[in-house]
């Protein structure tokens, strides 16, 4: 007899979702909804399907719970599970009154529970036809994931419904949610990457929302989960041009950047790299000006002056960047950072190669336009960031490994040991002064390019910044 | 050596090679501060920091940045699933990524 518990079904899982990323094959709709549906399901077998009904339908503060509830709104709910009225506004998009119109008028099946109306799975479901589980001699990766996930899921509700075997401890409930959140992550990014521009929205939803959930529920004790949950925005739009590509980077990287400077202790090699990114964007913006053939509007001595204050901004940056190296809060960067700073940097490479070709697809004046933005933007995180590389000194919480360190009798031991230790003031005497150097800089660096692209008007769409006629 | 154990240590392992990725990098950029790969240092060290804060020496030093970030990965995926960090198979998809762009940059 052969044994197979919950514990080797993820971790099949697991390894096929590291296979999938190895792989290049593309994933059709059908795929991709029994992945998504699947993963759903999984999420509801381990976060709500032993919890009581109220749990799971009012307001809580479980992270869990707050998890589950926060899936862009799912393909299809478990058919024996029946909903509130408020949950079912949330989940398709509608107020609680039209809910209730649409129940009053018969638009929608509802069932009474006691002295309120709830709604059966039907009525809130995204798609009302049956999405079949993935088929398990389907050699697709994806499909294989699923297949696995699926059995998973399968095992954990068999478990629930018999009452049989112990209950979960919510930590373990945590990271199994963390595990299961990642690989959704890398499936759901692979799909982006290998499927139809017009279907890629949902997956895009899902890779967004699973980073969002496993930085939520990381259980490090420094991580401020309520700024974590703020920023899940999802713009709906799609970027179909470089130009669009390129604000819309810039706008999720704001956003999360944003959020990983204000981290209580935020990461050191977060906070370098968004020195870097700086002086990415700086670099790209002097390509682009210097280019030629480039619109001839702004003078030789505007540009002249615009290159200089580029590059010794970029100096500025690249020295506050470097003065961290080594260093280490020991926060580790969030996954929608990671993502979103890889993303903005792979469109500025895009956008030099397209100048470089003059592709015509690249709109050079608006790309110097947005760039001028992205300046801004720098600045401001730069602003934000200024204080945080001495206070995590000042506050001891900025280590380093003692052997890269110079040696006292104290920190002889440590040494030996391949021990972290807090940083001193004279280990890193210009520290500070590198990210105030750097913090004014940046101001600098934006009035000038500013002053290049003045006039034209800015309009916020939902994939970033474009700019008015 | 427990398993424990041998995740750290294969953990510590992929960062060091990262952050030797990171550095032969940071070597191709020179004295430009402009090059595109102190860019993609930056992001390598990134990636790094989720891996492990810890990062140990690396026993070898392949030619290419590309040919590092393989080894990380490699030594990654010698890390049981359920034994590794929840968020693992991500941290391996962030390296894969990084991959494709390095493997761009050194084709140019």
């Amino acid at each position: 007899m052969s044994v197979t518990t919950s514990a080797d079904l993820l971790e099949r899982a697991d390894q096929l979702a590291r296979e999938l990323a190895a792989s290049s094959q593309e994933v059709n709709q059908d795929q991709w909804e029994q992945f998504d549906n699947t993963v759903y399901r999984t999420l509801y077998e381990l976060i709500a399907a032993d919890r009581a009904d109220p749990a799971y339908t009012e307001e809580g503060t479980n992270r869990l719970l707050q998890a589950l509830r926060g899936y862009p709104a799912p393909l299809q709910f478990p058919p024996e599970r029946t909903f509130s009225v408020e949950y079912a506004a949330q989940v398709m998009d509608l107020t609680t009154e039209q809910i209730r119109k649409d129940i009053w008028n018969g638009r929608l099946r509802a069932v009474k529970d006691g002295d309120r109306h709830v709604l059966p799975a039907q009525s809130v479901s995204r798609i009302q036809r049956g999405i079949p589980p993935a088929d398990p001699t389907d050699p697709h990766p994806l499909s294989r994931v699923s297949v696995a996930l699926g059995a998973f899921a399968d095992l954990v509700g068999d478990h629930h419904r018999t009452r049989a075997g112990v209950q979960l401890s919510e930590q373990t409930r945590a990271d199994t949610v963390r595990r299961v959140l990642a690989l959704t992550a890398v499936a759901a990014q692979y799909t982006v990457k290998h499927t139809g521009i017009e279907a890629i929205e949902r997956p895009v939803l899902l890779a967004k929302y699973a980073s969002t959930y496993i930085n939520a529920l990381d259980p490090s004790p420094r991580r401020i989960h309520a700024l974590d949950n703020l920023v899940a925005s999802i713009p709906d739009g799609k970027a179909s041009t470089v130009n669009q590509e390129l604000d819309a980077a810039m706008h999720d990287w704001r956003a999360v950047a944003q959020r990983e400077v204000r981290r209580l202790v935020p990461s050191t090699e977060a906070l370098a790299a968004v020195a870097n990114q700086g002086v990415r964007i700086y670099s790209v913006t002097h390509h682009l000006l210097q280019r030629p053939g480039y619109d001839e509007r702004p003078s030789p001595a505007d540009r002249q002056r615009c290159s200089a204050a580029l590059r010794e901004g970029g100096v500025a940056l690249r020295d506050a960047q470097l003065a961290l190296r080594g260093l280490t809060s020991l926060t580790v960067p969030a996954h929608d950072f990671v993502t979103s700073s890889r993303a903005l940097f792979a469109t500025l490479q895009q956008v030099r190669q397209l100048a470089d070709a003059r592709d015509p697809e690249l709109d050079t004046e608006a790309a110097i336009a947005s760039l001028a933005r992205a300046c801004t933007i720098e600045s401001e995180l730069l602003s934000e960031a200024r204080p945080s590389p001495s206070s995590l000194l000042h506050s001891g919480l900025l280590f380093a490994p003692a052997r890269r360190l110079p040696t006292n009798l104290e920190r002889l031991e440590p040494r030996a040991k391949g021990r972290f230790i807090p940083v001193q003031l004279n280990d890193v005497p210009e520290l500070g002064w590198r990210w105030e150097l750097a913090a004014r800089k940046a101001p600098e660096v934006e009035a000038t390019v500013g002053h290049l692209v003045v006039g034209r008007d800015q309009v916020e769409l939902p994939h970033g910044i474009e700019f008015g006629l | 050596m427990s398993d424990h154990t041998s995740t750290e240590a294969l953990l510590e392992e992929a960062a060091g090679q990262l952050h030797a990725a990171a550095e032969f990098a940071e070597a191709l950029g020179g004295a430009d501060v402009f090059s595109e790969w102190h860019g993609l240092a930056s992001q390598i060290s990134l990636t790094a920091a989720g891996v492990s804060h810890d990062p140990a020496a690396p026993t070898q030093y392949p030619s290419t940045v590309s040919a590092r970030l393989r080894t990380a990965i490699d030594t990654l995926n010698g890390i049981t699933p359920l034994l590794g960090p929840p968020d693992l198979a991500l941290w391996i998809w962030h390296i894969r990524e990084l991959l494709h762009l390095v493997r761009d940059m050194e084709l140019r």
